[in-house]
């Protein structure tokens, strides 16, 4: 072999090596497809971020973090199609320091897509499919405030709270038949002090018929007091969760808690407060929830809260990187007076949107016991380990690298984004449209099917040819039979 | 078959000589790029996460390249392995001449498309991030590209073409004696004929260029609008794109730069009179040279015989082909002859007072009417392949 043929082939194989993938860097091919998909998903950085989402973005990914095999792994995995505009993801939901698995139960306006910067939920359409519910038992620990506020007009308040916690649905979601996990709740009144709905220390009731005697028997007997409602929260998530009763529960049902607060006012632990004393102690109070729920080897408590009445703030909108003050908490409102004045116009929503947004749940304002009974439900909501969101745009949008990014509206503050790069060239055979009008993957046979009859159509293209010859020749009588 | 056979004049699977003889090849070279479309198709989908893992798949940024530099080293050997097969070459030469065409190809295919990608990232300015997105669809971007590799298969292809040609002269005119003369002629005309006949730089180079840009234009066109999207056939489908643009590229690859050459054909003086009706005698010489065959009704010594009765003179005709390969009849009786053509009929019998007969080109199907005035005997002139026997 020649100097030069031999630098050729020298030169041939360096360049067909440095057009090769690093399999540890590069994006990865999407199965099915000519896509390429970043091997990680990037989280958006957020340092009071406690929970991460985690794009699934290979079949290795579902196999190692979730254990999934079979369906469940072909479900998991993403897919994409040029030809209808979809993309679909998986993804599941981590704590951020524990890198333990968060269960939520999210649902489709509470998960925002973005493609690139449209968002989904306005620009195409889009789809979040729960996967794979909550197989353990979940502590339902109600709050329900007991001051006095909650028995005046005829115990008007104190009714909507037992219609809700009787309505047939909630009773039926508290106590949710499964094969592998138990739910409980816990009834708990708070003024002064915490204790159980009858007065006694707290106890898990485990079946229907405990829980609607003790919500029958006890829940409008009329007690008093002050609104001690950060301290109720701080028990709860701490002391409550401590004692050997609903500990042992919890460990033996490998269960969650799930505490959920109502009240119709304000925290008010004096006859003087005004509404700026309670930034210092919501402060703390959420100190104590955070490190509650991020404490390693312990129950992870979720926290929602519901208002019941009408929002003193309504139009407040909460976000998570604001300082915590009185203009924030109180607004117009931090000098004034609680007790027979500021309870008087409302509840303290502000607080009991931080309570929720830093627990992890949700806060809600309801004054009717349809609008309660539904926060009960979405309190006891399935919870799922894993998601597949699915969106559909114009194919136009596929002609360019484009990132995902998904984001959490609920719960917590989190996002993450994963980049896919479609192939500049070329495409897999586009899927089948399902009766869910959402694309299963296709099959390369297609291509096969395609490739066939155009061979086929140039072969005999090939013989065209000579055949149009010896017909011309046979009807211009310069072929005959012999 | 028995009585019931038609006389067809020439086997189906040979390719008659007429103007569509030319899109043969190309069909092959189409079907080629067909094959290599779905080849490719199942590398990237099917084998690409496996080759992944071993680190043997191809970035994406590199995928354009290797799609389209293997594209036309697929091109360039189709055409030349088509070449080979028509001119019945061994398979050793043929697929050695295909093999070293495609490594041509391959070698200026690389450097001409990594010329064209820096060419068009410097000149895209503001567009640059599109440009380098190798996800980006575009012909206005990519259309370069395609042309760049598609000039290369031309480049390589005729390399081969003129090389083997002039290897062929050379190789007569030293070796000659050695060769044998049958074997030497044919040599020195196939040289003669290879540089001579669509060979042609212009031809491959422009004509190549020309097909790959209109493949881009296809891959582009049915990509982003579709075939008769409002019909629902084929809309915006990058699927099918890829495989049109390439089957139309090694279509106008094989319809542009080679068509098939008159050298694979010979001659043939066929009877189309009921006596011998079918009978027909090659014009050419089997190494290529010269030829002039008589017919006439002297019973030895001629090349076809037919009957006095029927009109034909002793030496009535003589058909010639001459070493540039055409054909021409003269008429060497003062009797009757005439050659017939659409809208066209040449006399040519004898005139005494001319010092040379008289003679006429010969095209395909061209009809000789050899006549005594009562009795008339019809030839024709036909080029088949030279398989054909």
């Amino acid at each position: 072999m020649s100097a030069f043929a031999r630098a050729l082939l020298v030169g041939l194989v360096a360049l067909s090596a440095s057009g090769c993938v690093d399999p540890k860097k590069d994006p990865l091919p999407i199965e099915g497809s000519t896509y390429r998909i970043s091997r990680k998903s990037t989280p958006v950085t957020n340092e009071q971020s406690q929970v991460e989402i985690k794009i699934l973005t290979s079949r290795d990914e579902c196999a190692q973090q979730l254990g999934l095999m079979g369906q469940d792994l072909e479900d998991c995995i993403p897919r994409v199609d040029r030809a209808t505009g979809e993309t679909t993801l998986s993804f599941t939901l981590k704590d951020s320091t524990l890198g333990t698995p968060v269960l939520l139960p999210l649902h489709q306006e509470q998960v925002l897509i973005s493609h690139m910067d449209r968002k989904m939920q306005s620009a195409g359409e889009y789809e979040l499919i729960p996967r794979d519910p909550l197989q353990t038992g979940q502590l339902f620990i109600l709050l329900i405030d007991g001051s006095g506020s909650m028995y005046e007009n005829d115990g008007e308040r104190a009714k909507k709270v037992y219609q809700a916690l009787l309505n047939k649905q909630v009773v039926e979601r508290f106590f949710a038949k499964s094969d592998t996990a138990r739910n409980g709740v816990v009834l708990l009144r708070f003024s002064n002090e915490v204790q159980g709905l009858d007065g006694g220390p707290a106890q898990v009731l485990t079946k229907p018929a405990q829980y609607k005697q003790m919500v029958q028997g006890h829940l409008m007997q009329r007690s008093g007091g002050y609104t001690h409602l950060y301290s109720a929260v701080e028990y709860a998530v701490t002391d409550l969760l401590g004692e050997p009763a609903i500990r042992e529960w919890l460990q033996v049902n490998m269960a969650e808690p799930t505490v959920v607060l109502i009240t119709d006012g304000f925290n008010n632990e004096t006859a003087q407060d005004v509404c700026a004393d309670n930034v210092p102690r919501l402060e703390h109070t959420l100190d104590v929830l955070r490190q509650a729920r991020g404490a390693a080897g312990q129950s992870r408590p979720t926290l929602f809260t519901v208002g019941l009445g009408k929002a003193i703030r309504s139009r407040y909108t909460y976000e998570k990187n604001r300082k915590l003050n009185g203009r924030e908490l109180c607004g117009p409102h931090g000098d004034r007076r609680i007790n027979n004045d500021l309870e008087n116009y409302g509840i303290d929503n502000v607080s009991l949107t931080w309570l929720a947004e830093e627990g992890g749940g949700s806060s809600f304002v309801k004054s009717r016991p349809k609008g309660l009974a539904e926060v009960f439900q979405a309190a006891a909501a399935e919870r799922y380990r894993w998601y597949t969101a699915r969106y559909r745009l114009d194919g136009f949008y596929h002609r360019q690298s484009y990132f995902v990014r998904i984001s959490l509206l609920a719960y917590a503050v989190a996002s993450s984004t994963v980049d896919i790069h479609p192939s500049g060239w070329l495409d897999a055979p586009s899927g089948e449209v399902a009766a869910d009008q959402w694309t299963r993957p296709g099959s390369m046979g297609r291509a096969l099917a395609f490739l066939m009859p155009l061979l086929g159509g140039l072969l005999l293209l090939s013989y065209l040819g000579p055949a149009v010859f010896n017909a011309r020749r046979a009807i211009f009588r310069r072929a005959r039979k012999r | 078959m028995g009585g019931n056979a038609w006389d067809f004049p020439m086997n189906i699977f040979l390719i008659p000589y007429t103007w569509a003889r030319h899109l043969v090849p190309a069909l092959v070279v189409a079907g080629a790029m067909a094959l290599y479309w779905w080849i490719f198709l199942v590398v990237t989908v099917q084998l690409g996460p496996s080759l992944y893992e071993m680190g043997l798949l191809w970035r994406q940024g590199a995928e354009g390249g290797y799609f389209l530099i293997f594209a036309s080293v697929v091109v360039s050997f189709a055409s030349l392995f088509v070449e080979g097969s028509l001119r019945r070459r061994s398979v050793v030469k043929r697929v050695g001449y295909a093999a070293l065409g495609g490594g041509l190809t391959l070698f200026f295919s690389i450097f001409a498309f990594l010329i064209a990608w820096w060419t068009v990232v410097l000149l895209s300015g503001d567009m640059r991030t599109v440009v380098e997105d190798p996800a980006a669809v575009a012909l206005r971007f990519r259309g370069v590209l395609w042309g760049a590799v598609g000039l290369s298969a031309g480049l390589g292809t005729w390399m081969v073409r003129k090389g083997v040609a002039l290897v062929a002269g050379k190789v007569a005119e030293r070796f000659g004696d050695r060769l044998g003369e049958e074997k030497a002629n044919a040599a020195l005309i196939a040289a003669k004929m290879e540089t001579s006949v669509g060979v042609g730089f212009f031809g491959h180079t422009l004509g190549a260029t020309a097909a790959s840009a209109l493949g881009a234009g296809v891959w582009d066109g049915v990509g982003y609008y579709g075939v008769m999207p409002t019909l629902g056939i084929i809309s915006q489908d990058l699927y099918l794109a890829p495989a049109l643009g390439l089957v139309v590229w090694g279509f106008l690859h094989g319809a542009l730069t080679w068509g098939i050459p008159p050298e694979l054909y010979a001659g043939w003086i066929r009877v189309l009179s009921p006596f011998r009706y079918g009978h027909r005698i090659p014009v050419d010489r089997p190494d290529g040279t010269g030829a002039e065959r008589f017919v006439g009704h002297f019973p030895r010594g001629l090349d076809m015989h037919m009957p006095a009765q029927n009109g034909v003179a002793e030496l009535h005709a003589s058909f010639v082909v001459d070493d540039t390969r055409h054909y021409t009849v003269r008429g060497l009786s003062v009797q009757p002859t005439t050659v017939k053509r659409l809208m066209e009929q040449v006399k040519i019998h004898y005139n005494p007072l001319s010092p040379a007969p008289l003679e006429t080109a010969l095209s395909m199907e061209d009809r000789v009417i050899m006549s005594d005035g009562a009795n008339e005997v019809v030839l024709e002139f036909i080029l088949l392949p030279k398989e054909e026997r």
